[in-house]
């Protein structure tokens, strides 16, 4: 077991109680892992399963782990309106991923969300808290190539 | 108002006290009770799903609701207690109501193909609702499209047809202790399958197919063979293969009840013939080679026993325990006895002994066993055995593959076992039934140990259908204390003792399903225990009237090592009938 993961077994050796422990995986690695789930089940006894199981009860909890750059793109009325739809597809297609998912080098995730509160740009997106407004499909895929090559 | 014609009687030292009216007719409840306990006792069915005696109970489905007077809304009797003075009504125009609407809201989002699912006419979602004659569904609902699960080769998973009861999630879980399916997710997410999104193949699954037996709909079902069998035996006249069937004890006291018969039919003869008209060349009854496994198994116990060596020894005739130890208890495994199940004795003995004997070559032959079991399933595939069997098929698949050929069953001459691998002693016989292998065992160790040949036959103490049973023998000066459990819950305790250091025991019996193979992951689904009790005295009866009540008097055995394998516990017997553990990783 590694230290923060001993940490936490520590703190809940006595209360096992499954969504502290959640809660407590997840902001030391950013999402709920599944190794160390493993790990713990077996230290604490309690089965894999229940653990999965509250995991994916509550939406607070996160299966995977976040890329570097998260890319929110918003799905509110506005946005919708102005053709959100078809940048999730073109960036979804550009970063061979699912909604929700996360490219395999660990670099993007894209998520759709509702509101970002730009409505005056819309379509926008978010990227690590920047907005990016007004966007065509081939605008958002410039955007994310930029950060992509930026961070070589 | 009805008669209370039948009644099942639960022997309970005390009288039920309280009143209560069921339906305008007084019935006598004991306090601890339920509703729907009360009724059934008095043969007053309520449809259910998520209920079952021996599992949590949950109040999920809500498919057993009852009015009771004074009540505003209606109450799942499953977890409402009785109370004296109590009007109860089981079947009243609002609860009649109420239960269509559950049935509608299941089935709008239902993949509602009958004719293409394995539970088809054998579904209690079907069942119900057919009773309430649902004719017509009023809610359009979205129907869900999860991927099937194919991976397992014991165990099929279709969760589009799941009504999410919740069954095989509390026997996996709290029975079997294993954890290898839970709910996931929520609303209309909601499902059952591994963690991780991992497929069942690579879970803690221990293939022992509870789930599968328990669950009401085509959402669990077993991984059939039929299909793949029934196109080699078409072949039959071009390939020129010999094609060799062996069954398993237990199937012969519960294949009846797939047609029709009162449960504890035995119907040996008939299966036998039966499979002679499938087109089976050679038809192999397993009870011999359980008669084999007990000469290996005592004979390795009164060597252990004398040396005091890695006691207690535990049996090792079922696969989902063995898994079970593999993956749980690694540093342990040396108390498992080394020799094989029955199943993996009979198909090594055909593939060498019988064909050598009869002439064919070991390729030409084509190996079906019929078991009671779905991890027998992942037993044929165990690296140690891969290549001796072709084909396991489960009870409930047989009753398939003879409705397949539009045999009548009911109807059927009776016909014996082939020679030379079909003699067996009434100690082979009660294999099937939990408790069996160790009053077996005890039969043939108990005369290698006296070097007599006992009276003593029967051992009661092991019998029954509690989860641990215990007994203690004394045998030419040696106190043996023995247990015979079932469910895999119970051998975790058991084995947690022998890891701490504190196990009393020197022979341990484990079978991972309750009542044994008789309650088996393969068998038809049970109504409730007294079935089990049936089956287990039909076992019994077969016992007794066998001509040889040991393994070690059965001619055919005798005939068999002196033939060809030689000595019980010797070098070639080890090689032909003994097999080694290892460690199975899950994730
Ligand atoms: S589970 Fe039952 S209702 Fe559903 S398709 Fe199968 S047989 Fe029909
Ligand atoms: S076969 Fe047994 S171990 Fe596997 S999921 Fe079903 S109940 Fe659990
Ligand atoms: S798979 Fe079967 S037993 Fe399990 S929850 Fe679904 S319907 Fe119930």
């Amino acid at each position: 077991m590694d230290k923060k993961l001993q940490k936490i077994f520590d703190k809940h050796k006595e209360d096992r109680n499954t969504v502290a422990i959640l809660q407590d995986l997840q902001s030391e690695y950013g999402y709920v892992p599944e190794k160390e789930c493993k790990e713990l089940s077996l230290a604490l006894d309690i089965s894999m399963v229940d653990m999965f199981g509250v995991a994916t009860f509550y939406s607070q909890f996160k299966l995977e782990k976040e890329g570097k750059y998260v890319i929110s793109l918003c799905r509110g009325t506005a946005c919708h309106v102005n053709k959100s739809e078809s940048i999730m597809k073109a960036l979804e297609t550009f970063l061979g991923v699912q909604e929700c998912g996360t490219t395999s080098d660990g670099l993007f995730t894209l998520v759709p969300v509702n509101c970002i509160g730009a409505c005056a740009r819309a379509p926008a997106m978010m990227i690590n808290g920047t907005v990016y407004g007004s966007l065509t499909d081939e605008k958002a895929i410039e955007i994310v190539k930029k950060i992509k090559e930026g961070d070589k | 108002m009805f008669k209370k014609k039948r009644c099942k009687v639960k022997f309970r030292k005390e009288k039920p006290t309280v009143k209560l009216v069921i339906n305008g007719m007084e019935i006598l409840a004991y306090q601890d009770e339920t509703i729907f306990q009360a009724a059934e006792r008095n043969c007053i069915n309520i449809p259910h799903f998520c209920y079952h005696p021996r599992l949590k109970v949950v109040g999920a489905c809500r498919m057993c609701v009852v009015e009771v007077e004074g009540r505003r809304n209606l109450e799942a009797s499953c977890s409402t207690p009785v109370k004296e003075g109590q009007v109860v009504y089981t079947h009243s125009e609002r609860v009649i109501e109420a239960r269509r609407t559950i049935l509608e809201l299941l089935l709008a989002n239902h993949d509602l193909n009958c004719p293409t699912c394995k539970k088809n006419l054998n579904c209690k979602l079907q069942e119900y609702s057919t009773d309430l004659m649902i004719d017509e569904i009023s809610y359009v609902g979205e129907m869900r499209h999860n991927p099937k699960d194919h991976s397992s080769v014991s165990i099929q998973r279709d969760p589009d047809k799941c009504i999410l009861c919740g069954r095989c999630v509390r026997v996996c879980g709290d029975v079997q202790t294993v954890h290898a399916i839970g709910q996931v997710n929520r609303g209309f997410y909601m499902n059952v399958e591994p963690p991780f999104k991992h497929e069942l193949s690579e879970s803690s699954c221990i293939n022992c197919g509870q789930c599968v037996v328990n669950c009401p709909v085509g959402a669990l079902t077993e991984h059939s063979s039929i299909h793949e069998f029934i196109k080699e035996l078409v072949d039959k006249s071009k390939t020129k293969k010999h094609f060799v069937v062996q069954v398993a004890p237990s199937i012969r006291a519960t294949l009846g009840e797939l047609f029709g018969m009162p449960a504890g039919t035995p119907v040996t003869g008939k299966l036998v013939t039966a499979l002679r008209e499938v087109g089976f060349d050679m038809v192999f009854d397993t009870d011999l080679a359980a008669d084999i496994t007990i000469v290996e198994e005592a004979t390795e116990f009164v060597k252990r026993l004398k040396n005091n060596d890695n006691l207690p020894m535990i049996t090792t005739c079922c696969p989902a325990w063995i898994k079970f130890g593999e993956q749980f208890f690694i540093d342990e495994l040396e108390h498992m006895s080394s020799c094989r199940s029955p199943q993996a004795i009979l198909a090594s003995l055909v593939r060498t002994y019988y064909a050598e004997k009869k002439g064919v070559d070991a390729d030409d032959i084509v190996l079906v066993d019929i078991m009671p079991c779905t991890a027998k399933k992942y037993e044929i595939q165990r690296p140690e055995f891969a290549g001796d069997v072709d084909y396991v098929l489960t009870t409930v698949e047989l009753a398939k593959l003879i409705k397949q050929f539009n045999i009548d069953f009911e109807d059927l001459p009776d016909s014996e076992f082939d020679n030379p691998l079909g003699i067996s002693s009434g100690a082979g016989a009660i294999f099937g039934r939990s408790g069996g292998v160790m009053e077996a065992a005890l039969r043939t160790a108990a005369d290698f140990l006296t070097g007599k040949d006992l009276k003593k036959v029967e051992y009661e103490k092991v019998r029954g259908l509690e989860t641990l049973k215990e007994a203690e023998i004394n045998i030419a000066g040696h106190k043996i204390k023995v247990a015979a459990v079932q469910t895999l819950g119970e051998a975790r305790k058991i084995m947690d003792d022998i890891r701490a250091g504190k196990s009393p025991y020197h022979f341990i019996e484990i079978m991972a399903c309750y009542g044994g193979c008789i309650g088996g992951g393969g068998q038809p689904p049970l109504k409730d225990d007294d079935v089990l009790v049936e089956r287990a005295g039909a076992l019994n009866k077969q016992d007794v009237k066998m001509k040889y009540r040991k393994s070690h008097k059965n001619p055919a055995v005798l005939e068999i090592y002196k033939e060809y394998v030689g000595e019980f516990g010797g070098e070639k017997a080890h090689k032909l009938l003994h097999t080694k553990y290892s460690k199975k990783d899950y994730i």
